[in-house]
Order: structure tokens, then C-alpha cells, then sequence
């Protein structure tokens, strides 16, 4: 025999100490092949005495990470055998060894047949265990009647273990559902409570997966419902009660089936009214665990055709809810009334005080709730009472919230207020106290909104300009105000506002503050277009100050920035070459069309949550609105705008109509709106790139080295760096203010040629004791004839205070050729650096 | 392989000494054995319901890691310091790279107490300690009027040693039946106990040499509590013969009698249905035949397969050298709880130390 | 249905994971990481619930445990919670005086008690001395 011939195979220990002394990763797999080889030759023996030792040594092979799969058979050829001792190494290997092979999961699904018919509850239990983790689709089928036999068991313990294999059988193979439903519906006469509880957790799962077997199990109904009954009837029984509450689990499960049951059928939501009303009423909530039962009835009563008398109940519950000392039960409360709030907004409506006071929850996850729906709550009756609270939540609430807040704030006061002035009041709170976190979009709705209110505008700018004089960085408030001083200054000085101090400040206090906001340091760019935009009005509406704001604008002519830097040129220019039509152009803006109100009416028929969209929405509909309007007004400054660009630019149709993207944006801008987009669309016929470039052009021109001195705003100068076949780069070098040795160079490219440069790359290089950075370029494309530039800001930081020299590196594509031109800046004014 | 260490050191005026004197349970420490410069050791005998462990709680006032015989030893590490003094805080974080070589497996950040007023917040350092494998232990913490009184938090230095006596110590003795297990089982060794009391009175009364065997069919006490491994041949055989029969049915009344005595132990809290379950007689005896026939105090077979499954998982995460370690243990227990002769491992555990002088060189 | 259930001790370490629904390993260890980040940062002071991905998550700690469980949205949290007391108190009753070392020097027992009341992510059995019965079983019969 052949046995006689193997040698003994070697012991788990051996085999052990053999891979400890392996000195090497070859080694130690030469060891390990040895080793399999061996194995594999004693498996061919039919002799068993060495098969425990050499799974035993399969296992350690294989979680040392080599492979071990040709001893799944030996598994297998172990589950099968009729020793438990046998059945349970074979098990574990199996867990172990499986893998995805087709012929040994027919050989698995064999032995698990077998074994869950086995006489023994432990050794069915662990055939049913490994069925869970283990079973595919395949499997599932193959196994199905054996599964479907042991729910029918009369042992509970691999009943209700054979319940679940059922559960997890379905999710594989749902269309195996029609062979359980028999033997599931007779479940629900067990007493077993564990066997109750998977049967309606199995039940559950089939229902929400098919609507036949949900028709079908609707018939369970009256059964569900004596069950419950006689749950919460019986007296004490220790093995399930939680606190004196009894079995919840079970409760709350079957609780969830009659809301999948209910769903949308009135006759069987009848059935279970009253046994609802019963549990909730019934149920005692001293201790935790009644709660989780309330909550599952709330949402059971909530999810069925339920009565309005149970459905106000259910929300009473809640609101109980509310006024529990453990914040787990606020949450669950304040999320579930979420759900319900648009269903019963009524009976939510009572419980308002309960649900402002979690605005001062010290735990986020519920304030983060509560001024949900706190916002969902407020109507017509209640919005200033709801205001009041939901502003002292803005002043005091974490930052993230602050922005939806405003924004949900503003829209609430849109749709409720009573009165425009207190309209404009709560507007101005918010403004005033969310400081920051107001969202840029809110402030052209503030501006409209306020524009619209034409009997407050005295009121409203008098009440802006004090609030913008207290704090000038507010960035939002500062915008909106000097929108309002811009347009409605002269209103500054109307002593006849209802129910308010008359303000008492001069013509010039107005300037100076809009001044202070241009020079602040936390003033924003977009802040500080705004406001000179609005010294601009003023120049017309205070006459007598029209050339100290002449002044104050002029100085931006040289600012880095170059909207600011086109602004400043355009007005400036304003006060030179069309002076006589400055006033016409700067007059007040003619009131535009009322926002369509069919936005806000959908808007009450959804979730608040929407409102920060459809306010965007809204936005763009004024926007257009307000485009048609202003069309005239807007080709007349078309027409100034084309004056400016003399020479260099196609004619622009004067009548021509504006693109509808932005169109009407550009007006808004030149008169104070929204600036970003500004620029494009007031040149919509020239190459796209740096059109703002452009406009400076038109009238700096290709200048020499432009030499100013301004002692307040730093050292500034331009002057030529490259010139070279029609391609000019200019640097204008400015001393930082706040960084003496940083000096920012804008540089600008342009082409006099007749055709475009195009992947045009600046780059710069400073000798090692100074540092160069370089923002990226406003693009890469230089149209010809002086048609635009690229751009670029870079800032040198000089330490140690020596002459500046750079090294200039330009490549880019002229007429089908790439170039690189290289070359060295000198001639950087020693102002920079001395 | 010198003893494990807990090393122990401070950031701040509270002094490592005064954790191991709480530690010990000592007032006076006495002089400690300097083992490095710098460092003391005091002994520590562990001793805990499942195993015995020695192992050395090592002050330190310096940052260092020792030797690196001293750093493979360090298997936990506390470190005090005061929430009050931004400094402190900033000391224990250069603990950080040291930390790095010495690899502690339990790390603990001692402070009196922190909250979110104190120089360093709370929220600061629990992040810290988050994101650094660090747990924070307040000596004196903030009285916590919480809910769960049933199962208080453990706090101070009652933590501390909780922590320390959770870690797997490299050195540990398992407790060959550790004094703890369910009341259930707790009963049925106190009842047994009593019973062979009785008996070896009995016994000596009687002088007879041949009790033990197989007069166990005496509805004595101690014989019904000690027959699961009989009974359970008893019924293993009653498959293949028919005629064990009586045997057989024996057995079923001995678990009866077993589910009698829980009932007396807790009368209040079992129910007759209960106890019926408990025991569901016949049933369950066959699972002593399963685990009484070869299975000597090794691991059960439902235990096993449970962590089968984690356990190839958690060898797939380990560097190799520990890998190996693991499997080697995994391996061994396996055949336990096969019921191998102990003749096939035996001996592999001394040389345990074996793996750290022969270090394999290219492995992966 | 419960996706997972995690014990983890204060050091952040897991003692027991249990996962009911497949999930690659990495993408197992990286949530691991994440929730624990979460819990041990919440404390027991903001409350136990948490909208996160697409459960919810459920935690609660007790003695120096974190119970820690991903449940599905149409699952009870609050009975979740309360299941988190009655895994507690088995495991109390069968380690008298129940402390981490009896978690961690017991993990087989843990996993065999969990598995009791557990299948498949479904509640199976909530009564303490039908979860311990079979447990009880095979410590009697291994003495």
C-alpha cells in the first residue's frame, strides 16, 4: 500500500519551526512547496489519521498568504463526514479556503443540504450560519426548500435562525418569494418571540418588495394587530420586558409592518386605528425604551390613511418630545416633525414655542434641525414673532448656518411681511448683523428690493448710510448702502421720514465715508466698485462736491486693480470729455418691473428648502426684466463707451440689442450692480480676451514710461519692458503700501500687428536675493491691432533693498511660428526700492 | 527578552513617580532599579481574572527612547501634562517622533483636568488625541450627570490601570480556568464543589476504592453535574446500539436536573417556560456529544468559526514577521480545538523567543 | 436593518466588527477610521444620531465602550439604541462586573452572544436568557 511507503507527515510543529528558521523569502517558500506537495500526496491516501494535521497545516500555509485552495476538497470530504469532530474542521476550512470555483460550491451546497436536515439543532444552526455568510444566488436556489422545510420546524431556535437564512435568501433571488409565503404567514401564530420578530421582519422585507405579496399579507392585518394587543395587554413576563415595557423590539417591528401594511389602503389603516391609539396612549414613557415605540407609532400614523384625531395625536407626541431632557429624543423629534411638517402644518404650528427654544440647543445636530423647521413654520400669523427669534438665532448661530439663514430670513420677509417698513427693517438686520456671511447674491435682491419700496427710500438710505458709518466692514451692508446712497443721495437730507430721526449729516460727511470705504484695507474690490460707482451719482446729485469726487476717482485710475483701474478711466473721463452727459446718464434709475410673483406663489407650495434656488432663479427673471427696461439707457452708454475705444475697434451699431446672457448686467454695473461680469458684455463685438485691457488702451495708448507721484497710495510707474515686432509688454510697478519691499509689476502685452499672437507665455526670473511671484495671466491669446492684452501680475519681494533687474522669457505663436524672445529688464525707477 | 515596560513621563510639575506610586497602590516607592540612564523601573505584577503578567513601569525625565532593547519593550506609554500651559501641551508633542520608534501599543494622555476654558482646550487636545492614537485621562474630570448610571464611565486612575490591564502584554500567563464565567456556570462549580466535598467525606467514611467508576448512576448530585462527558458517550453510542437507550434517557434527566438547579439559584427570574428552553433537554445533549467526544478543553467549534473570519482578515493586515507569529498561534489553536494530540505542538511555545534571533532577511 | 456594528474602546481601537452587508475590506477600514474619528469626538454630549453617507449612524457609549452601529434609514434609531442597553446587559449578566478586559480577553464569547441577537443585520432574539442559554450550554459542557 502506498501509505506504507509515505513517510509520516511532518507535525504542525515542525512545519512551524521550520518557516521561523527560513532565512529567506525563497527559502521560506521552498519550505512551504515542500511542504504542499507533501500534503497533496497524503490526501491521495485514504487513510484519514493525518487529515485534522494537515488542514491544520493547509490553514497555517495559507495565512501566511501562500495558496491554499487544493485543500478545499479536503474540506469538503470532511464537512461530509458523519463526526462532528470532522463536520467542524471541514467548516472551517472551508470559511477559509472557499473560493468562487463553481464545482466546489456544488460539493458545499451537497453537504449544507444534508446538514440542515441534520438531527442536531447545533449542527442545522451551523449550516444555516454558514449560509448566511456564504450563499450566492445559485446557492440560494439549491437550498430553498431546505430552508422553506426548517421554517416549519418545530424547534424554535433553528426556526427563527432558518426565518432570517430566508430573508437573506430573498435579497439574492427575489422571485424565490412565492415558495415562503405559506409557510411565512402561518409564522404569526408562534408565541416564540424570537421567531416573531424575524417572521415580521421577513414579512416586511417581502412586502416592500413585491406589491402582490404586500396585497396578499394585507389580510395579516387583524392578526398583526392581536398580537400587538395582547403585547401590550399581558402582564409583566420577564424574558422580554425592557424596563417594564413589553419586548419594544418586537413591538416597534411589527409597528413598521403595519405602516408598510397601511401605506395607501384605507381598509386596513382602518383596521389598525385602534390599536394605534391604544400603544400610543398606553405606552409608558419613564423610561427610554417607550420612546422608541412612540417614535415608530408616530411614523407608522404618519405613513398610513390614518384619522386626523390620531394624526394630531402622533404630532402631540412629538411635541412632548420636544420637552424631554435627553437630546436623543429632541433630535428624533425634531426630524420626524420634518417629515410630517408640510402634511400637518396645523398641528405642528402648536408646538412653535417648543421648536424656536431648540434654537438654543447646545447640541448642533438639533439647532441645525430646529431652524429648519422653524423656517417651514413661518406664515403670515406668526412671521414677526418668528423674525424675532430666528434673527437672535442669525447673531449668535455657528458661521455655517449663518448664510442659508440670511438668505431663508430674507425670503420669509419677502413672502410674510406685513408692512414694507418692517420689511426693510428686517433687512436691514440682517444686513447689520450677519455682517459677512450674507451671500453676494442676496445683495442684488436687497438692492432691487429696495428700489421697489419707493415710499421708504428716504427712510431706508438714512437708516443704510448711519448703519455703513458705524461699520464700514461689513462688506454686504457697505455694498447695499452705497448702492442707495448712490442712487437716492439727495434723500440723505429729507427730515420728513415717519418715526425717525431726521440724520444729521452733510454732503461731504457722505463722500468722506464712501472715501473711507475705497482706501480700507477690508474693503473688498467689489465693495469698492460699488462705491465708486456711487461717488459717481453723487457727483451729480451734490454739485457742489463734483470735483473733489472727480478727484477721489481719478486716484484708482492707477490701482492695480484693473476693474477698479476701468472704472476709475471710464468715470473719469465722464467728468472730462462728456461732461455735459453726465447728469443725464447718472440720472435715477428708472423703478424697474415688479419681480414676477408666480416664483414665490410655486415656492409656497414646496419645501422652504428650495427658496436660496428659486431665489437665484428669481434673480436671473428680474435681471431680463430689468435688461428690457434699461435698453435705451444702455445704447446710450454703449455709444460713450464706443467714444472711448476710438481707433482701435469696429464701429459698435449703436441700437444693437444686448446679448440676452448678461445683457442686462453691464447697465446695472456701469450704475452700480453686479461687477464681475461687467466688463465683457459692455464690448460685446470684440475678441473676447481682456476686453477691459482694452478699454485703457483706448485711452492710455502705447505710452511712454508714465511717471506719478501720489503720497498717500505708494510709488507708481510704467514703463515699456519688451518691444519687439509689434509685441509691447509694459510693467506698471507699484511699492506695496503695507510692504515696502514688495513691489507689484502688472504687466501687459499687446500686438500691433495685423494678426493675433496666440499661446503667448510670460515668464520672469530675479537674481537670488530677491523673490519672484507670478499670478496666473488674464489669458494667452493678444488680439491684433492693439485689440486687447494678456495681463499677468507679478510681485518681487526686495529684502534687501538693491536695484531691481529681471530676466524676461516670452514664447508664444505669430503667424503659424513659435518664438521665444528673451530679455532683460533695467530700468525699473529706483523709487521702488530706495 | 527583558520584562514589557510601561514607560511614564511628564510634561508638566506632576511627576512621573506619582502615577506609579497610584499605580502600585504605594505611598512610598523606595528606590527604583535604574536600568538606563535616566530611567527607573519599579515592578508591576499584573494579575487580572484571565491572566498573570510582570511587567515594569518605567519613569523617565527626558525624552529618549532607551537602548533599543529598552524600545522594543515599551508596550504602553503615559504622559502627563497641565491644560493650563500651552507649553506643556506643546512638550508632549514632541514626545511624537520618539514615539514613532517606540511603537506603543497603548497610549494614554494624563492631565488633572481639561475643559474647554483651559489655556489648551479640550476640544484641541481630544482631536489631537484622536488623530494620534491617544486616549485622554483626567485624574479629577468634570462631574458628569449623565444618564447612564447603570454603566458609569471609568474615569482617573481607576482608568488607567483599566487600560493597562486590557492590553495583551507580550509576556502574559493565561489563567488555566479563569475565575470568571457566567453565574450560571459559576453555580454549577460551587454546587460541584460541595458535592465532591461531600463525597470525599463520603469517601473516607467508606474507604472504597472504586467509587468514581461506575456507581455514577446514583442520582448523587456530584455524578449528575459531572457527566457530561459520560453521558454524552452514552449517547453518542445510543445511535449506532439501540439497547443504551436507558442510558440515553438518563442523560435527559440529568439536564433536567441541571436546569433545576439555575431555577433555585434565581427563582425570581426564570419562568417555567424558560428553563424548559433553557434545556430543551434532549436537543442540546447531543451538543455534548459533539464537544464532550474529543475535545478536551480545547476551543469550541462555534467559538473557532466565529473568529475564523477575523482572524484571516487580521493576518492579511500584518507586517510579515508578525504574520507569521499570528498564523503560527492561529495554527495551534486550531489543532486544540480539533482535539489534536497535544504530542503535535508541543514545546513551540518557549520557543517563542526563536523569531527575533533569526530575523529572514529578503522577505517581503 | 443594521449594516454594522462596532465596539470600540476609548484608544480607538476595535474590539469587535461585525458588518452585515458586504463591504471591501479598505472601504471597511477607511469607515472604520472615519466613525470612530466621529464618535470619540462627539462624546456623549451632542446627541447619539447622525445622518452619514447613506445611514444612519447610531452610537452610544457605556463604561469605556463605544457601541457603534450603521443602520438604515427605515430602521428605528432609537430602538437601535436601546438594543445597544440589551447587548449590554447580557453581556453584564453573563461577565459579572463587566469591564474591557472581559470584552477583550472574551471576543469569541462577545461574537457568539452578538450572534444570538444578530443575523444577517436582523434582530433575532432579545430575550437575555434565550441569548445566553446556548453559551451556558457550551460552557457546562466543556468543564
Amino acid at each position: 500500500m502506498l501509505s506504507s511507503i509515505m513517510p509520516t507527515p511532518k507535525r504542525l510543529r515542525d512545519l512551524i519551526r521550520e518557516i521561523r528558521s527560513a532565512r529567506t523569502a525563497a527559502d521560506e517558500r521552498a519550505v512551504v512547496q515542500k511542504e504542499c506537495a507533501s500534503i497533496r500526496e497524503s490526501f491521495r491516501e485514504t487513510d484519514n489519521t493525518y487529515r485534522c494535521r494537515n488542514v491544520a497545516k493547509l490553514l497555517y500555509i495559507h495565512m501566511l498568504g501562500y495558496p491554499a485552495h487544493f485543500g478545499q476538497l479536503e474540506c469538503l470530504k470532511l464537512i461530509a463526514s458523519q463526526r462532528f469532530t470532522d463536520k467542524r474542521i471541514g467548516y472551517l476550512g472551508a470559511m477559509l479556503l472557499l473560493d468562487e470555483r463553481q464545482d466546489i460550491h456544488l460539493l458545499v451546497t451537497n453537504s449544507l443540504k444534508n446538514d440542515l436536515s441534520h438531527q442536531t439543532q447545533y449542527i442545522q444552526s451551523l449550516a444555516l450560519c454558514t449560509m448566511g455568510s456564504i450563499c450566492s444566488a445559485e446557492m440560494s436556489r439549491d437550498l430553498a426548500g431546505e430552508i422553506e422545510k426548517l421554517i416549519k420546524s418545530s424547534n424554535a431556535y433553528v426556526k427563527k435562525k432558518a426565518i432570517l437564512c430566508a430573508f437573506r435568501i430573498l435579497r439574492k433571488v427575489p422571485d424565490l418569494m412565492e415558495m415562503f409565503i405559506p409557510s411565512t404567514r402561518a409564522l404569526l401564530n408562534e408565541k416564540n418571540h424570537g421567531v416573531l420578530l424575524t417572521a415580521v421582519c421577513l414579512i416586511t422585507e417581502m412586502c416592500e418588495k413585491s406589491p402582490d405579496t404586500l396585497m396578499h399579507f394585507r389580510k395579516v392585518v387583524p392578526q398583526l394587530v392581536r398580537i400587538l394587543k395582547n403585547l401590550i395587554m399581558a402582564g409583566y413576563s420577564p424574558e422580554h420586558d425592557v424596563s417594564g415595557v413589553s419586548d419594544p423590539f418586537l413591538q416597534v417591528k411589527i409597528l413598521h409592518l403595519l405602516r408598510v401594511l397601511g401605506k395607501n389602503d384605507v381598509e386596513a389603516s382602518e383596521t389598525m386605528n385602534d390599536i394605534l391609539a391604544q400603544v400610543a396612549t398606553n405606552t409608558d414613557t419613564s423610561k427610554n425604551v417607550g420612546h422608541a415605540i412612540l417614535y415608530e407609532i408616530v411614523l407608522t400614523i404618519m405613513g398610513i390613511k390614518s384619522e386626523a384625531g390620531l394624526r394630531v395625536l402622533a404630532v402631540n407626541i412629538l411635541g412632548r418630545f420636544l420637552l424631554n431632557n435627553d437630546k436623543n429624543i429632541r433630535y428624533v423629534a425634531l426630524n420626524t416633525l420634518l417629515r410630517v411638517v408640510n402634511a400637518d402644518n396645523n398641528a405642528v404650528q402648536r408646538h412653535r414655542t417648543t421648536i424656536v427654544d431648540c434654537l438654543k440647543d447646545p447640541d448642533i445636530s438639533i439647532r441645525r434641525r430646529a431652524v429648519e423647521l422653524s423656517f417651514a413654520l413661518v406664515n403670515a400669523n406668526n412671521i414677526r414673532g418668528m423674525m424675532k427669534e430666528l434673527l437672535a438665532y442669525l447673531e449668535t448661530c455657528d458661521p455655517e448656518f449663518k448664510s442659508d439663514c440670511c438668505s431663508n430670513i430674507v425670503f420669509a420677509a419677502e413672502k410674510y411681511s406685513p408692512n414694507k417698513r418692517w420689511h426693510i427693517d428686517t433687512v436691514m438686520k440682517v444686513l447689520t448683523t450677519a455682517g459677512n456671511y450674507v451671500k453676494s447674491d442676496l445683495v442684488s435682491i436687497l438692492i432691487q428690493m429696495i428700489a421697489e419700496t419707493t415710499q421708504l427710500h428716504a427712510y431706508t438710505v438714512q437708516q443704510l448710510f448711519l448703519a455703513m458709518q458705524r461699520d464700514i466692514s461689513q462688506q454686504p451692508l457697505v455694498q447695499v448702502a452705497s448702492w442707495c446712497i448712490g442712487e437716492y443721495g439727495e434723500q440723505l437730507f429729507n427730515t420728513t421720514v415717519e418715526d425717525a430721526e431726521a440724520v444729521n449729516v452733510t454732503d461731504e460727511e457722505v463722500v468722506d465715508v464712501l472715501e473711507k470705504v475705497l482706501i480700507s484695507k477690508l474693503s473688498a474690490v467689489e465693495t469698492k466698485e460699488y462705491a465708486i460707482t456711487a461717488l459717481l451719482k453723487l457727483s451729480t446729485r451734490f454739485k457742489s462736491l463734483s470735483e473733489k469726487i472727480k478727484r477721489i476717482i481719478s486716484v484708482y485710475s492707477r490701482s492695480t486693480n484693473v476693474e477698479l483701474q476701468q472704472r476709475s478711466v471710464e468715470y473719469t473721463s465722464l467728468f472730462d470729455k462728456y461732461d455735459q452727459m453726465r447728469s443725464a446718464l447718472l440720472e435715477q434709475m428708472p423703478l424697474m418691473e415688479n419681480r414676477s410673483k408666480s416664483v414665490f406663489a410655486a415656492n409656497g407650495e414646496t419645501s422652504e428648502g428650495n427658496d436660496i434656488l428659486l431665489g437665484t432663479n428669481e434673480n436671473v427673471d428680474r435681471t431680463n426684466a430689468e435688461n428690457k427696461q434699461q435698453s435705451t439707457v444702455q445704447s446710450e452708454s454703449r455709444n460713450i463707451l464706443d467714444l472711448l475705444d476710438v481707433g482701435t475697434s469696429p464701429v459698435i451699431p449703436s441700437k444693437q440689442e444686448p446679448p440676452s446672457k448678461s445683457g442686462g448686467v453691464d447697465l446695472l454695473d456701469l450704475l452700480g450692480g453686479v461687477a464681475s461680469l461687467a466688463a465683457e458684455p459692455a464690448m460685446p463685438n470684440l475678441v473676447p480676451v481682456a476686453p477691459s485691457v482694452n478699454l485703457i488702451d483706448g485711452l492710455i495708448g502705447p505710452a511712454a514710461p508714465n511717471i506719478l507721484l501720489n503720497g498717500s497710495a505708494g510709488f507708481s510707474s510704467t514703463f515699456t519692458a519688451f518691444s519687439k515686432n509689434g509685441l509691447l509688454v509694459e510693467f506698471a510697478c507699484e511699492r506695496d503700501g503695507g510692504q515696502p519691499t514688495v513691489t507689484s509689476i502688472s504687466m501687459k502685452a499687446t500686438n500691433s500687428t495685423p494678426t493675433p499672437i496666440s499661446e503667448f507665455v510670460f515668464q520672469a526670473a530675479v537674481p537670488k536675493s530677491f523673490q519672484v511671484q507670478l499670478e496666473s495671466p488674464s489669458g494667452n491669446f493678444i488680439p491684433p491691432l492693439n485689440g486687447g492684452g494678456v495681463t499677468q501680475l507679478i510681485k518681487v519681494s526686495n529684502p534687501q533693498k538693491q536695484s531691481i533687474r529681471m530676466r524676461i522669457r516670452l514664447t508664444y505663436k505669430h503667424n503659424g511660428n513659435s518664438v521665444t524672445e528673451m530679455g532683460e529688464v533695467n530700468s525699473f525707477p529706483p523709487e521702488l526700492w530706495q | 527578552m527583558s520584562a514589557p515596560c510601561v514607560l511614564i513621563a511628564s510634561c508638566c510639575n506632576l511627576k512621573p513617580d506619582f502615577l506609579v506610586k497610584e499605580i502600585l497602590k504605594l505611598d512610598d516607592l523606595g528606590n527604583g532599579t535604574c536600568i538606563l540612564e535616566k530611567i527607573c523601573a519599579y515592578d508591576w505584577n499584573i494579575e487580572t481574572k484571565y491572566y498573570t503578567a510582570s511587567v515594569q513601569l518605567c519613569t523617565t525625565e527626558e525624552r529618549t527612547i532607551g537602548n533599543e532593547s529598552f524600545a522594543e519593550s515599551v508596550e504602553a506609554f503615559l504622559v502627563c501634562f497641565d491644560s493650563h500651559q500651552k507649553n506643556s501641551f506643546d512638550s508632549v508633542k514632541s514626545w511624537l517622533p520618539y514615539l514613532n520608534q517606540l511603537e506603543p501599543e497603548i497610549k494614554m494622555l494624563v492631565c488633572h483636568q481639561c475643559t474647554e476654558n483651559h489655556e489648551v482646550k479640550r476640544l484641541t487636545v481630544q482631536e489631537w488625541c484622536i488623530d494620534n492614537d491617544f486616549e485622554l485621562v483626567e485624574l479629577a474630570p468634570e462631574e458628569d450627570s449623565d444618564e447612564n448610571d447603570d454603566f458609569p464611565e471609568t474615569t482617573g486612575i481607576k482608568r488607567i490601570i483599566q487600560a493597562l490591564h486590557a492590553h495583551t502584554w507580550s509576556n502574559l500567563t493565561m489563567k488555566e480556568n479563569p475565575s470568571v464565567c457566567s453565574p450560571y456556570v459559576r453555580q454549577l462549580m460551587q454546587d460541584e464543589f460541595k458535592a465532591k466535598k461531600a463525597q470525599e467525606n463520603q469517601k473516607s467514611l467508606d474507604c472504597a476504592p472504586n467509587h468514581v467508576n461506575k456507581t455514577a448512576c446514583d442520582s448523587d448530585e456530584e455524578n449528575q453535574l459531572r457527566v457530561d462527558s459520560s453521558c454524552v458517550d452514552c449517547a453518542h453510542s445510543s445511535k449506532s446500539n439501540p439497547e443504551n437507550q436507558p442510558e440515553f434517557e438518563e442523560a435527559i434527566s440529568l439536564a433536567q436536573d441541571v436546569s433545576k438547579i439555575d431555577k433555585e439559584k434565581k427563582p425570581k427570574e426564570k419562568t417555567k417556560e424558560e428553563s424548559l428552553d433553557l434545556l430543551h433537554a434532549c436537543e442540546d445533549l447531543q451538543l455534548f456529544e459533539a464537544l464532550g467526544t474529543d475535545d478536551p478543553g480545547g476551543e469550541s467549534f462555534e467559538k473557532l468559526f466565529e473568529r475564523f473570519g477575523l482572524m484571516k482578515e487580521k493576518a492579511q493586515s500584518l507586517p510579515h514577521q508578525e504574520r507569521k507569529k499570528y498564523a503560527e498561534k492561529v495554527a495551534v489553536a486550531f489543532w486544540r480545538a480539533m482535539g489534536g494530540d497535544e504530542d503535535e505542538v508541543e514545546g513551540l511555545s518557549e520557543t517563542d523567543d526563536l523569531d527575533t534571533e533569526c530575523i529572514p532577511q529578503n522577505i517581503p | 436593518m443594521i449594516k454594522f456594528l462596532l465596539l470600540i474602546n476609548k484608544h480607538g481601537q476595535i474590539c469587535i466588527s461585525k458588518h452585515y452587508q458586504h463591504l471591501e475590506q479598505e472601504d471597511r477600514q477607511r469607515l472604520e477610521k472615519e466613525l470612530i474619528g466621529i464618535c470619540l469626538k462627539r462624546g456623549n454630549k451632542k446627541s447619539s444620531f447622525l445622518e452619514y453617507h447613506d445611514f444612519i449612524l447610531v452610537y452610544r457609549c457605556y463604561l469605556d465602550l463605544f457601541f457603534i452601529a450603521g443602520i438604515t434609514k427605515d430602521e428605528n434609531e432609537m430602538a437601535i439604541y436601546e438594543f445597544f442597553h440589551l447587548i449590554l446587559e447580557t453581556l453584564d449578566k453573563y461577565f459579572p462586573k463587566l469591564s474591557e478586559v472581559d470584552i477583550q480577553f472574551n471576543l469569541d464569547k462577545v461574537h457568539m452572544i452578538l450572534d444570538e441577537m444578530i443575523i444577517n443585520g436582523n434582530i433575532v432574539e432579545t430575550s437575555p436568557a434565550r441569548i445566553l442559554a446556548p453559551i451556558e450550554l457550551l460552557d457546562a459542557a466543556k468543564r
